[in-house]
Parts: C-alpha cells; structure tokens; sequence
C-alpha cells in the first residue's frame, strides 16, 4: 500500500513537475439587455465580442482589450451567455456588439450605407460568476479600440 | 567487352562488401578489429563485455551517449541529447544487432526518456524513440546511416472555476519528430575514432520546417 502511495506520488509529482500549457478559466454566467439608440436601424443580428479589459503589458504599457470570445444573437433584446474567461490572459471583462443591419455579415462594409450601430460596455463587478450587463449600439461603425478606453 | 569487364568487376566488389557468405558476431573474433570502437559507436550494440562513449558536437543538435554491451547482441543505451542547451533529453533503452556480419551491421534502438525544452515555449514530457542503424565499415572506414522516428507526450494542464466546484482536466498533445543522419566515421585506433555526420531532424512534423544540422563525434571504447 504504501509503495501504491509512493509511487502515485512521485508519478503526480512528476506530472505536475512538467506542464507544458496551465490554463485556467473562470465560468460566468452573463445576461445582457442589448438595445439600440433612437435613430438607427434596429432590424439584424447583433454580432458579439467579449474582451479582457486589459491583455498584455503593465502600467503605461498596458494594452487596452483583447477578445477571447464571439458570439452572434439573432437580434436586440435580452442574452444569455455562459463564458469560460482566460484568467491568465488579462484581466476585466468587456463585451463589445455590433447591429449588421444590412445583413452581408460585414461591419460598415465599404459601398454600403454607414449606419450600423457599435458600442461598448465594461462589466461591472468582475470577477463574479453570475453578473448583468445593459449594452446600447450608439455608435456607427466604430470599432471597440475607439469605445475603449 | 570492356563495359561488361567493369559490371562484373563492381557486382563482385559489392558481393564481397555486402555479402559474405556466413554471419559473425563481434563476439566470436578473439581479436578486437581496428575500427571495433567506431564501429560500435556508429551502428550500435556493442558485444558483451565491450562498451563504447560517444561525445558528439554540432548544429543544432549535440549528443553524449554510452553503449554497453549486455550479451552477444544486446547493448544497454544511455545518452543525453541537447540542442543548444536549451532542448534536452536524457534516454535510457537498448540496441539489437539484427544483422551482424564483417561488413554490415543493422542495430535496432529502443529508447524512452523525459523532454525537457526551456525556450520561449516550454516543452516537457515523456519521450519514446525507435531508431534504425546501419554501418558499412571498409577497412578504416565506416559510412553509416540512421533512421528514426521520435515521439513526445506534452501533458497540458486545464483547470475549469465554476460557480459550484473546481474543474481539472488533464490533456496531451503529440510532437513527432523523424530523424535520418548520415555520416562517415573513421577508427584513429582500435579504442578510439571520429565521425562526421550530416542530420536531418523535423522537429514537431508536419507542423514546423526541418533545418538540416551536422556534427562531429570523438569516440572511445573498450572491454573484453
């Protein structure tokens, strides 16, 4: 029994010794309530994007965002997600839409009419493993580097 | 005429080199022959009671290896490969002589050891390898070749934080590696010789590109 236990033990030991990628996700459980300013198209599916606050770098090198994750919902109105967010890979949690109105699957496509909505929300109280976020679409074709910070 | 002169001619000088008419293992000569220590070196197995060192330098790859001869055809294996220092990997196994006559030797190798890679990615893992060798010695001369195909288990780690428990799992990836190498050794002595080798390892095939590499090899053996 106990060279069983020895040997589990140097065997473990060993493993854990010799990791080569340790990954580590946090689940959260996010529900979102997605409008749109008055004023812009409200009809097509809302394209999703959930971003680290901050990615890489520290203090004045700190690099804004960095996208983990995307998700397309059929249209405005209420979402549910459940995310496995990368806890090595920065820190806070961003979710970032955008309204394809004219349904080519293309943000602001060029010869196209430039109306479709972006914006951008931090989450607030992250990290929790259940949380709210109200996402309005008030900008038209901006991408989340001009929303954020 | 003179044509058929020059074939006969070269199909007999094969037939001496490659064919002799019966096998015989280094074990049976009383008499260790010149290129006994290289000969060891470059196609593996040394007979019972003979072992032989190898120090072998180069790019990208480096080697130090020591073969002792456990019975008349098996050789127990160690050796500690390193690339640049920075990719290192220490083996343990045994070599067959599989075909053993004054001018051929083929050896098989069988070797299992740990990866260690500490570079920008970190590499660490169980480590198995099977290798073919083959060496041709004429006089003091032994061309060589090597065959084999390398294999690493990378276990990765992921840990799941639910709201309700902590998820781990472990997973492996496979990095491949195929290796030939082919190369001239040369016995200074019957104790002592070199060897100039060109290699050509495919590190995590088919994923990445193969550089081609090369070294040199001081060998020492003895026994009996």
């Amino acid at each position: 029994m106990n060279k069983l236990v020895i040997a589990y033990a140097v065997g473990l030991s060993l493993l854990s010794g010799c990791i080569n990628q340790e990954t580590n996700l946090y689940e959260v459980a996010l529900s979102g309530e997605i409008s749109v300013a008055a004023g812009s198209p409200t009809n097509g599916k809302v394209h999703l994007a959930f971003h680290h606050a901050q990615s890489v770098g520290e203090g004045e090198l700190a690099h804004p965002l960095g996208e983990f994750y995307r998700e397309m919902i059929s249209s405005v109105g209420s979402a549910n997600h459940t995310l496995l967010y990368p806890q090595n890979d920065g820190a806070g949690l961003v979710v970032y839409g955008w309204l394809d109105a004219d349904g080519d699957g293309a943000f602001c496509a060029p010869g196209k009419p430039r109306d479709e909505p972006a914006g951008l929300v931090v989450v607030s109280g992250f990290p929790a493993h259940a949380l709210t976020y109200t996402l309005v679409l008030d900008t038209p074709c901006t991408g989340p580097e001009l929303l954020y910070p | 005429m003179k044509t058929n002169h020059c074939i006969c001619t070269g199909l007999t000088a094969c037939a001496v080199l490659l064919l002799p008419s019966a096998p015989t293992f280094a074990a049976d000569a009383d008499k260790p022959t010149l290129d006994r220590a290289v000969m060891d070196a470059l196609g593996g197995a040394p007979a019972k009671r003979d072992y032989v060192f190898s120090l072998q330098g180069g790019w990208a790859f480096s080697a130090l290896r020591v073969q002792a001869g456990l019975t008349n055809r098996l050789a127990l294996v160690t050796e500690l490969e390193s690339v640049l220092l920075l990719r290192n990997r220490p083996m343990i196994g045994v070599g067959m002589r599989w075909v053993d006559r004054p001018r051929l030797r083929i050896t098989g190798e069988a070797l299992g050891g740990w990866l260690f890679q500490n570079s920008e990615e970190i590499r660490r893992g169980p480590n198995a390898e099977l290798r073919v060798r083959v060496a041709v010695p004429l006089r003091r001369f032994v061309p060589y070749a090597i065959l084999s195909t390398r294999h690493a288990l990378l276990p990765d780690l992921t840990t799941i934080e639910r709201a309700s428990e902590t998820e781990t799992s472990w997973s492996f990836r496979h990095e491949w590696t195929p290796w030939a190498t082919i190369g001239l050794g040369f016995a200074i002595t019957s104790s002592i010789g070199v060897d100039l080798a060109i290699n050509y390892g495919w590190v995590d095939a088919p994923n990445t590109i193969a550089l081609p590499g090369f070294h040199v090899g001081l060998h020492f053996g003895g026994g009996r």
